[in-house]
């Protein structure tokens, strides 16, 4: 379990600094796919970063089974939107999995093992020998996730990894995420600001307001199974209620200007 | 509406005239395949006749000696040895002096672009500094090292040290923070991270600086020999001027720039053979 206790966080000085985020509490549970959704600037990736460890909460605190989240680890993994910077682009697809594998202490034949087993997965053993150059972008994030797999977190946190891609792409990644997600039960927290992508893939959606102070304004559960169809009519509903949120807190924005 | 009628007519036209349509992308292909080195014997011939005609006709000989004429007084300089000599000796100081330069400017750019403070304390003096070319440096080089070979290798250090130093940092700082924290997530330590992420991202940068740092050692091993030294190719120069031997002063430069060229094509090379990977960059996304 992943818990967010009274996070606030607040950049530079306590009292004059910009104040980011403001008292969030959420419980994540172990093998769920949770969605952080919410305009640009809400502090979305904050709260990542400081799930991640590259960040510190102000107030609160962050934990893991329990356990206060205070440097980065790989339990938890960061996945990353610019996989070209990401990844290692001097090394070859097999090289960048094997990198974090020896990071990892892990050798011998269970790492030619993972290597395989990994790269088989995303579908990248045929390419092992190019760099991530000669890889077209879905690749290269096939490949992020594959080198983030290898090392067996209990966690990946992906920071709107699919938003620079192709809208074809997207929705393949979509599909093979889940179909990754379903097979490694891993907890996915995943940030995005796109209503449909957090529909489609969510188990739940925490809707986000509008910084300064951010807060959660609302928890969604998405019952339906998968995969979610975009023309059903429970998905246009739910799409219909989380854009009602985000258009209540964008008018709130529009008064306080 | 063009797409459409253009795709209905084409079939005919390539079965009308397939054969010369092959023929002609053969010619163009091997056109281009040609067209660069022609280019460079066109722009070769032009350069040799407009010194040819500059030298006969617009001024005199004894100003600009002809090409024939540098060609004619280098073969005995060839000969006998006495150009490779200098040549040698000016490159043996190109080289150690670059070297040193570059190793030094490399580790103290990689720890200013890590460490903030060091970086903040050591800027400000930088920034004065490397407005003082290797030239300037000249006399006190001469006072501190006398005119041996130790102050050619400090004033090519001089000269190498700036701009290998604020690519190095510029390197080092620019490397991705997704890369670093993706190494962290991965398990690497602060050194696991220098080493295996900071290192290569920065290697670009680096060949970069020390590139354009070889094309300024030769700018400055020329002042440096003229004013201070009794042998190599600004020596040769600067003795070459006092006699008014014109011919002799352009086979100088002649070795000058072939020299400077040669070196940073096999620099070029060694970097493709060694380092190519690093240099790749990757596009965002």
């Amino acid at each position: 379990m992943l818990t967010v206790e009274r996070i606030s966080k607040v950049f530079g000085e306590a009292e004059s600094g910009y104040p980011a985020l403001k008292e969030i509490s959420l419980e994540i549970r172990d093998g769920e796919f949770l969605c952080l959704l919410g305009p640009s600037g809400c502090g979305k990736t904050t709260l990542l970063n400081i799930l991640a460890g590259f960040d510190a909460a102000t107030f609160g605190r962050a934990a893991l089974n329990g356990r206060t989240i205070s440097a980065p680890n790989s339990e938890r993994m960061m996945f990353f939107q610019d996989a070209g910077s990401a990844l290692f682009p001097w090394q070859t697809v097999e090289q960048n999995v094997r990198c974090g594998l020896k990071l990892q202490k892990v050798r011998g034949p269970e790492q030619d093992r993972r290597v395989d087993y990994y790269l088989g997965m995303v579908g990248l053993a045929q390419h092992r020998d190019k760099y991530p150059s000669q890889l077209s972008g879905g690749m290269r994030q096939r490949l992020q996730i594959a080198r983030a797999l290898a090392v067996e977190p209990q966690i990946l946190l992906m920071d709107e990894p699919f938003a620079a891609l192709d809208a074809l792409t997207r929705r393949k990644m979509h599909a093979f995420l889940l179909e990754i997600w379903e097979r490694t039960k891993k907890t996915v927290v995943f940030v995005t600001h796109d209503i449909s992508e957090s529909i489609l893939m969510a188990d739940r959606i925490v809707v986000m307001t509008s910084g300064p102070n951010s807060r959660i304004e609302d928890v969604i559960e998405v019952h339906f199974s998968r995969p979610r169809d975009p023309a059903s009519p429970m998905f246009g509903e739910l799409y219909g209620r989380v854009e009602a949120l985000l258009d209540q807190d964008a008018a709130r924005m529009q008064q306080d200007l | 509406m063009a797409l459409i009628s253009g795709s209905t007519v084409a079939p005919t036209a390539a079965a009308a005239g397939g054969e010369t349509v092959w023929a002609r992308a053969m010619r163009s292909k091997r056109l281009r395949v040609l067209r660069a080195p022609l280019l460079v014997v066109i722009s070769l011939v032009i350069f040799f006749g407009a010194w040819q005609i500059l030298s006969y006709y617009l001024l005199n000989p004894y100003l600009i000696p002809p090409p024939s004429r540098v060609f004619t007084t280098a073969v005995p300089m060839i000969k006998s040895g006495e150009i490779f000599r200098d040549i040698g000796i000016s490159l043996v100081r190109v080289l150690i002096g670059f070297s040193l330069g570059s190793l030094a400017a490399i580790v103290m750019g990689v720890i200013m672009g890590r460490i903030r403070v060091i970086n903040e304390l050591l800027d400000p003096i930088i920034e004065v500094l490397r407005y003082l070319s290797p030239t300037a440096m000249i006399p006190i080089a001469v006072i501190w090292f006398g005119i041996g070979e130790q102050s050619k290798y400090f004033l090519i250090f001089w000269g190498t040290f700036f701009f290998v130093l604020l690519n190095t940092v510029a390197g080092v700082i620019r490397t991705p923070v997704a890369r670093q924290r993706a190494a962290q997530c991965l398990g690497a330590n602060q050194l696991e991270i220098f080493l295996i992420v900071i290192i290569p991202s920065a290697i670009p940068y680096i060949i970069t600086g020390m590139r354009v740092a070889m094309a300024s050692s030769y700018m400055s091993i020329i002042p440096a020999e003229m004013l201070a030294a009794q042998s190599g190719l600004g020596h040769l120069l600067q003795v070459s001027g006092m006699l008014a031997q014109t011919d002799r002063i352009f086979v100088a430069l002649a070795a000058i720039s072939l020299l400077g060229f040669a070196t940073d094509r096999l620099f070029r090379w060694l970097v493709h053979r060694t380092l190519n990977r690093y240099m790749a960059f990757v596009s965002v996304s």
